[in-house]
């Protein structure tokens, strides 16, 4: 009887097995799909053309960013679902190294736009900058948004449209830590 | 324990996955089977023997781990996998391993060659590591408990697999959002 159960539980676990199989090669065969049709974490690179060297100050973004050695400024807008998307995938905080300038749309007035009252409670050092009339996107020259610009040692490297929460984690300046101490 | 009872607990789950897997779809080993020079209306007969080659040897490993012919077995079908590697590196080829299936990236030649040694030495602990038959009940339960482990690891793959496809799924829904609106 023992062993007759034990074969049926066997037999069982074989087709629980047999059956993950199919599920997997299925979510490999979606993950295909999904990567030929071009819909995977595909960012495109900009041309920031004048932009590349300068100082992010010059457009009217914070002074401290000329001192950063990484970081990342992410222009949103509120016309944008994507935008939305990306900033309501900011958990507690935001991440190091990421700066956020978020387009007001038509109120000129300064009132916040969307869901900036949530990013702002996030923001404990004031790396949300709300752009009112789209002052510093207008004087880059920059229509489109989500897109990154990468800031290396204090000037403007190069820029890519952010299509996803994913892409956004992906290319966040990674934090440099010490390696631990020798014990002196 | 005895190295005989480890190496049943080593080599079973290794041969029942492979043959499951291959049992699943059979169109990749058939593939290989192909590539390896063989007739294409025979590669998909000549798969799924190896698959059922496989997972025969596997119940055989579990219940049988004493006699002559599941320990010779194992040799053959190491023998026969290292002659695949053999063809594969000989006729200069890239040809897919499937061994454990779809979605493997392995490629026959090299890795056959050097597991041949690691099947003859199992099998060898098999026959002269105090291997016996256990009792049926005994067997049986080994064979669940091992039924169940690969069952648990290839649910772990899927629930990485599946958390990796959400990811891809908001990933795609925003791209394809920022695309509408461009």
């Amino acid at each position: 009887m023992v062993t007759t159960v034990l074969i049926f539980v066997a037999v069982l676990a074989l087709l629980v097995f047999v059956l993950f199989g199919a599920l997997l090669e299925m979510y490999r065969d979606v993950r295909q799909l999904r990567d030929v049709a071009g819909i995977l974490d595909r960012p495109l690179d900009i041309d920031i053309g004048e932009v590349k060297g300068k100082n992010p100050s010059v457009y009217g973004l914070p002074p401290l960013l000329n001192s950063a050695s990484s970081a990342l400024v992410l222009f949103l807008s509120e016309r944008c679902a994507t935008c939305r998307s990306i900033a309501a995938g900011f958990d507690s905080e935001l991440p190091s190294g990421l700066w956020l300038v978020v387009d007001a749309g038509r109120r000129r007035n300064g009132s916040d736009p969307w869901d900036l009252r949530a990013l702002k409670e996030k923001d404990t050092d004031d790396r949300v900058i709300v752009d009112v009339g789209n002052t510093i996107a207008g004087r880059m020259g920059l229509e489109t948004t989500p897109v990154g610009f990468r800031i290396e040692n204090g000037v403007f490297v190069n820029a890519t449209t952010v299509p996803s929460v994913r892409y956004l984690t992906s290319i966040l300046p990674k934090p440099i830590r010490l390696r631990r101490a020798e014990q002196v | 324990m005895s190295s005989g009872t480890i190496a049943i607990f080593v080599i079973a789950p290794v041969l029942l996955w492979a043959g499951l897997e291959k049992v699943r779809n059979t169109k990749p080993i058939a593939a290989t089977v192909r590539g390896l020079g063989a007739p294409p209306g025979l590669s998909l007969p000549i798969a799924a023997l190896v698959a059922g080659v496989e997972i025969l040897l596997a119940v055989l490993v579990v219940f049988r781990p004493d006699h002559i012919l599941t320990q010779a077995g194992v040799v053959a079908l190491a023998v026969l996998f290292a002659i695949a590697g053999v063809i594969a590196i000989s006729s200069g080829k890239s040809i897919s391993c499937s061994c454990f299936g779809v979605g493997g990236s392995g490629r026959l030649g090299r890795s056959q060659l050097l597991a041949l040694p690691l099947w003859i030495a199992g099998a060898g602990l098999l026959r002269y590591g105090g291997a016996e038959a256990p009792p049926l009940e005994t067997a049986a339960s080994y064979f669940a408990g091992i039924s169940l482990a690969i069952a648990g690891i290839q649910g772990i793959r899927l629930i990485r697999s599946q958390v990796e496809a959400r990811k891809d799924r908001l990933s795609a829904l925003e791209m394809y959002i920022w695309l509408r609106r461009s």
